[in-house]
């Protein structure tokens, strides 16, 4: 922000160039020793009017043609300048464009190169993946199959064993003639007995100590 | 993106923008980028709009920077100029730095150029600058320097009345 003073200090110099003689304010009345006061008029006898009259329209006539005939010289100048730069910074440019789109398709079209390589890359990576895929699906599926057939086959085999209506008496017969006792009893030290009626001798254990012993 | 944290930052300091190095040429007037956001070969146009669009803004107040985000198969850069005529840059799979160097190239201003318009616009108001119409009407106000005459008077050795006196 410029301050008040700083701006009057930069104006100053610009406003008052040349020295005035002292004048009287504007706003204070004529003078007391001029109020009653009357100027003369000029007197200019007609001859002379009419001579200073032709000298005057003489002297305007000459400076309003010298002062034409250079502004319209400069008028022409300039615009035959204009023109010219015109016409050059025109040229100039047309020629940096021309040059500028030369280089930029030539980007383009490397940069068109590369994608399509690219792509051909990209779509053989995906056709690669995909035939993988259905690869490793078709062996799932195989496999899948094969372990059923294996399942089957060993059925089959063991369904010679089924009890059937007409094999149910044999099965009867072969059921009581082996009956099968699954109980079991631990003691302390982990022995198992089974059967629901084995007779466990209290000193078993004891024996079986001291023959370790022994040997 | 935090305030102060990891190197992005860097992208707001006026020393980064100011050493963007493309300045567009006068008659572009729309600048504008087109990428996606995922895709390797959109990697390079995703960075140059992350790191280099800041400075391109900064240094060319007068240009509207576009950007188009996934709505584009493949990235590209695409200029307007004033009288109608575009320039169509693709930027597909390439770096930025590469895509910078390019630009600079064609739809930047060249070298000399700038130092041209750097050295015109150096004229115009260098702070040492003193006279009429200038930050400072005078020498004087400078401290160090000799001040006015008319302020306070020169030192004896330098006036006239006493250097030329004879005795």
């Amino acid at each position: 922000m410029l301050s008040q003073n700083s701006l009057l200090k930069r104006t100053w110099p610009m406003l008052v160039q040349s020295m005035e003689a002292h004048r009287k304010p504007r706003w204070l009345p004529v003078a007391k020793s001029k109020i009653y006061r009357i100027p003369k008029r000029p007197v200019i006898p007609e001859e002379e009017r009419l001579e200073l009259m032709r000298l005057h329209n003489n002297y305007k006539t000459q400076m309003r043609s010298i002062r034409r005939f250079y502004h319209e010289e400069m008028i022409k100048e300039r615009s035959s300048r204009e023109s010219a730069s015109s016409e050059m910074s025109k040229r100039i440019e047309a020629e940096e464009w021309v040059k500028c789109v030369e280089l930029n398709d030539s980007w383009n079209k490397q940069v068109a190169a590369e994608r399509e390589e690219r792509r051909k890359h990209e779509v053989a990576a995906l056709e690669e993946y995909a035939l993988k895929r259905m690869e490793a699906l078709d062996k799932l599926k195989e496999a899948k199959i094969a372990k059923a057939a294996e399942e089957i086959r060993k059925q089959k085999e063991l369904s010679k064993t089924f009890i059937t209506p007409e094999t149910i008496d044999a099965a009867i017969d072969h059921a009581i003639a082996n009956p099968v006792d699954y109980n079991f009893a631990i003691d302390l030290k982990g022995n198992k007995y089974e059967g629901r009626d084995t007779q466990i001798t209290r000193n078993q254990g004891k024996q079986e100590k001291a023959a370790s012993a022994n040997a | 993106m935090p305030f102060m944290k990891g190197k992005a930052p860097i992208r707001r300091t006026l020393n980064y923008l100011n050493a963007g190095r493309l300045v567009l040429k006068d008659k572009i007037k729309i600048f504008s980028v087109a990428y996606n956001i995922i895709g390797q070969n959109n990697q390079g146009a995703k960075d140059f709009v992350f790191w280099y669009l800041p400075q391109i803004q900064y240094k060319n107040p007068d240009v509207q920077v576009a950007t188009l985000k996934n709505l584009t198969p493949s990235p590209f850069i695409k200029c307007y100029f004033e009288d109608g005529r575009k320039i169509l840059v693709d930027v597909d799979n390439k770096s930025k730095e590469d895509i910078l160097e390019h630009l600079i190239k064609t739809v930047g201003k060249s070298k000399a150029v700038l130092e041209q318009e750097a050295i015109a616009a150096e004229k115009k108001d260098n702070p040492a600058n003193f006279g009429i119409g200038c930050e400072r009407p005078c020498i004087c106000e400078i401290y160090g320097q000799v001040p006015c005459p008319g302020v306070v008077p020169l030192p004896k050795f330098m006036r006239g009345k006493y250097r030329n006196a004879t005795d």
